[in-house]
C-alpha cells in the first residue's frame, strides 16, 4: 500500500513538473528555444529602412509604393515612424506608433491625428500585412504572443529547416501560425497564416536571403492572401542595422513638419 | 495696404535668405497636381439639370534640410492664377517656425472643428478646405508631448466679403487688426491628446448695424475659448471638441462636437459624429455619419450622411474612389439632398441634387 502511494506522489509530482513547464523557470523547449534565435536574428534594437511595396490584386493589377520606416525598441517601448516616398498621391503622408498610440498626418489634412486601436488589426497602408505583422517581423519578434513546439526538421527549398506551430498566449488576429525557419540562419522561409475558424488566410515567403551588418536579412518577402488572391511583395532597397536613432524622431512633431 | 506689402516683402526677403541658405545639393521637390472634374446638377427632375467642368492645376516647389525647409505652391483654377501655400520653415531644438501663407489646422474632430478658426472657410462648402492665410506660426516644444503654439495673422481674410443690399466695410490692414492665437497641445500623454486655444481677432461673417447712413456690414471683433481631447477606448476611438466664442458686440455661442469611429472585422468602418453649430444667428444640431470600406487596394466606397435634427432636414452623400494607376485617382459619387423638410441649413451650403465624377493626377 505504502508503495501504491509513494508511486502516486512521484508520478504527480512527474505530471506536476512536466505540466508546469518553462512558467517555473525550467529549460525552453526546443520549439521556444529556436523560435527566441529567430527573434534574436531577426529583432534590432533600431532599424532604419528603405523598402519599395508592390502589391498585387487578384487580377493583376499592380501599384508601387516606396516607404521609409524608422523603428527602435528602447526603455521597454516599441516606436515605429513611416513615410511614403512615392507615388507623389501618398508622398509625405506619415505614420507614428509609439506602442498601443497611433497617429496618422495626411498632408492634405495638414495636422496629426491620432487612430483608433482597430487600425492596428487592419491592413497596413493597402497591402496584405497588417500592422502587427510589420512589428513582428520588424522589432517586435514572434516570442512575446506566441509560444512555439518543434512539428519536425525537413527540407525546404534543399535546406534544413524546423517546422514550428506557434500557438498564441492570448486570443487575438490569429489562431495559430505554422513557420519553417532555415536551421542554419534562424531566419523564417514561410509563415503561415491561420485565423480565428482555423483557416489558411495569408502566406509568407521570404527570398534572396542575404547577411547584412553581421546578420541574416530576407531582402524580399511576399504576402500572399489565400482569400482574396492579392499579394504584397516588400524588397528592401537600403538598411541599417541598430544605429542610434534620437528619440525625438519617434514624434509627432517629425510627422508635422511632414517628414 | 501697406501691412500687406511689407508682409508680402518681408516673405519673398525670407525665403530667398532661406533658399541661398540651403547647402549645395539640397534636393528641390518638384510637384503637382492636375484636377479634371464634371459635376451635373439636378435643377429640375422633369426638365433635366446643368453640366459643370472643373479644372484645376497645382504646381508644388518643396525644398527641406534638418534645419528649414521652403513650400510654394501656385494655382490654377479656371484661367485664375492664385498663390497657394507658400511659406518658410526654420527648425530649432526646441522651436518650429513656419511663415508665410499656410493652412494652420486645429482640432480632432473630422470635417467640422469648431477650434479651427485661423483660416476662412469656404461657405459654399463648409465641409470642404479652408483657404490659407499669411500668418507666422511658431510651436515650441517643451519635451515630446507637450508643444504651445503661437500665432499672428497680420491680414484678416474673412469667409463671405459681401452682402447683398449692404455695404460691408473691411478692416483696415494694420497691426491693431491684426489676429492672434494661441494653443497649448499635449499628444500622447497617458494615451491622451488634449489641447486648450484662445484666439483674438475677427468673425469670419459679416454683421449689419445701423448708421446713420442706414445699414452697414461690419467684422465683429471676437475672442473663441477652444478646447479638444481625442484617446482610444480599446477598439473605439474617441474624440471631443468645442469653442466659446464671445463676439464684442453680440450674445456669446458655442459649438460643439463629439465622435467616434470603430472598425469590423471585416474591414468596415464605422464613423459616427454629433454636433451642435451655433453661429450667433443660428443654431442647430446635426448628426453626421459614414460607413467606409477599402474595396482591395483599389477602390474605396463610403456612404456618407448628415442629418439637421433641428429641421430633420438631411443628405446622403456616397462615393467611390478608385486608383487607376499609380498617382491616378477617380472619385465618382452623388450629394443627395432631401425635399420637403427644412433643409440642412448648413452655412451657405447649397442643398442641390449633384453627381460627379473626377479625376486627379498627382506626379
Amino acid at each position: 500500500m505504502q508503495r501504491k502511494v509513494a508511486l502516486l506522489v512521484i508520478v504527480c509530482l512527474v505530471v506536476g513538473w512536466l505540466l508546469a513547464g518553462t512558467a517555473w523557470g525550467l529549460p525552453l523547449s526546443e520549439g521556444e528555444e529556436i523560435l527566441r534565435q529567430v527573434d534574436l536574428v531577426m529583432r534590432s534594437e533600431s532599424k532604419e529602412m528603405v523598402e519599395e511595396m508592390t502589391l498585387i490584386s487578384a487580377n493583376g493589377q499592380q501599384r508601387r509604393r516606396e516607404i521609409q520606416m524608422w523603428n527602435s525598441r528602447s526603455d521597454g517601448s516599441d516606436r515605429m515612424l513611416v513615410r511614403f516616398l512615392s507615388p507623389a498621391d501618398v508622398r509625405g503622408t506619415g505614420m507614428l506608433v509609439v506602442d498601443d498610440d497611433m497617429w496618422l498626418y495626411l498632408p492634405a489634412l495638414g495636422r496629426v491625428r491620432r487612430i483608433a486601436g482597430h487600425a492596428k488589426k487592419g491592413s497596413f497602408m493597402g497591402s496584405d500585412l497588417s500592422y502587427q505583422d510589420m512589428e513582428q517581423l520588424g522589432t517586435k519578434g514572434f516570442s512575446a504572443n506566441y509560444q512555439a513546439q518543434l512539428m519536425e526538421t525537413t527540407d525546404y527549398e534543399d535546406r534544413l529547416t524546423y517546422h514550428l506551430k506557434l500557438e498564441p498566449r492570448q486570443s487575438g488576429e490569429y489562431s495559430r501560425l505554422e513557420m519553417w525557419i532555415d536551421a542554419e540562419r534562424y531566419l523564417p522561409r514561410r509563415i503561415e497564416y491561420f485565423d480565428t475558424d482555423g483557416e489558411l488566410i495569408k502566406v509568407l515567403t521570404t527570398h534572396d536571403l542575404t547577411l547584412v551588418d553581421g546578420r541574416w536579412l530576407a531582402e524580399s518577402m511576399e504576402m500572399a492572401d489565400q482569400q482574396k488572391g492579392s499579394r504584397t511583395v516588400l524588397k528592401v532597397k537600403s538598411v541599417q542595422f541598430d544605429q542610434e536613432i534620437d528619440a525625438s524622431l519617434f514624434t509627432t512633431r517629425t510627422l508635422e513638419r511632414g517628414i | 495696404m501697406r501691412i500687406r506689402q511689407l508682409g508680402m516683402a518681408l516673405v519673398v526677403l525670407i525665403a530667398f535668405l532661406t533658399l541661398v541658405s540651403f547647402p549645395v545639393g539640397a534636393s528641390i521637390r518638384l510637384g503637382g497636381e492636375v484636377t479634371v472634374g464634371l459635376e451635373y446638377t439636378i435643377e429640375d427632375e422633369d426638365v433635366g439639370g446643368n453640366l459643370a467642368v472643373d479644372n484645376e492645376l497645382l504646381l508644388t516647389v518643396r525644398q527641406q534640410t534638418s534645419s528649414a525647409g521652403l513650400s510654394a505652391g501656385i494655382k490654377v483654377t479656371e484661367r485664375v492664377l492664385s498663390l497657394d501655400q507658400a511659406y518658410v520653415d526654420f527648425y530649432r531644438s526646441d522651436l518650429d517656425l513656419r511663415v508665410g501663407k499656410q493652412r494652420i489646422a486645429w482640432g480632432t474632430a473630422l470635417n467640422v472643428n469648431p477650434t479651427d478658426v485661423l483660416n476662412p472657410a469656404d461657405p459654399s462648402d463648409p465641409l470642404g478646405d479652408k483657404r490659407p492665410v499669411w500668418a507666422a506660426v511658431a510651436n515650441y516644444y517643451l519635451d515630446h508631448s507637450w508643444k504651445l503654439t503661437g500665432a499672428i495673422l497680420p491680414i484678416f481674410e474673412p469667409a463671405v466679403s459681401s452682402l447683398p443690399n449692404v455695404d460691408v466695410v473691411a478692416p483696415e490692414a494694420s497691426w491693431e487688426n491684426a489676429e492672434y492665437a494661441l494653443k497649448l497641445a499635449a499628444l500622447g500623454l497617458n494615451g491622451f491628446d488634449f489641447s486648450v486655444s484662445y484666439f483674438q481677432g475677427k468673425e469670419d461673417y459679416p454683421s449689419v448695424r445701423s448708421t446713420p447712413h442706414g445699414p452697414e456690414g461690419y467684422y465683429d471683433n471676437l475672442r473663441v475659448f477652444g478646447f479638444d481631447a481625442a484617446t482610444v477606448y480599446g477598439d473605439l476611438g474617441l474624440w471631443l471638441e468645442g469653442a466659446s466664442f464671445q463676439p464684442e458686440n453680440k450674445e456669446n455661442y458655442a459649438q460643439w462636437i463629439v465622435g467616434a469611429d470603430y472598425g469590423l472585422a471585416n474591414g468596415l468602418k464605422l464613423i459616427g459624429q454629433y454636433f451642435h453649430l451655433d453661429t450667433g444667428h443660428q443654431q442647430a444640431s446635426y448628426l453626421m455619419g459614414a460607413v467606409e470600406k477599402d474595396i482591395g487596394f483599389r477602390h474605396r466606397g463610403r456612404i456618407g450622411l448628415l442629418y439637421n435634427r433641428d429641421t430633420q432636414g438631411w443628405a446622403v452623400l456616397p462615393e467611390l474612389t478608385s486608383s487607376l494607376a499609380d498617382g491616378l485617382e477617380m472619385a465618382a459619387g452623388a450629394r443627395l439632398f432631401n425635399e420637403g423638410a427644412g433643409g440642412l441649413e448648413l452655412a451657405l451650403l447649397e442643398e442641390t441634387n449633384q453627381v460627379y465624377l473626377g479625376f486627379t493626377y498627382s506626379f
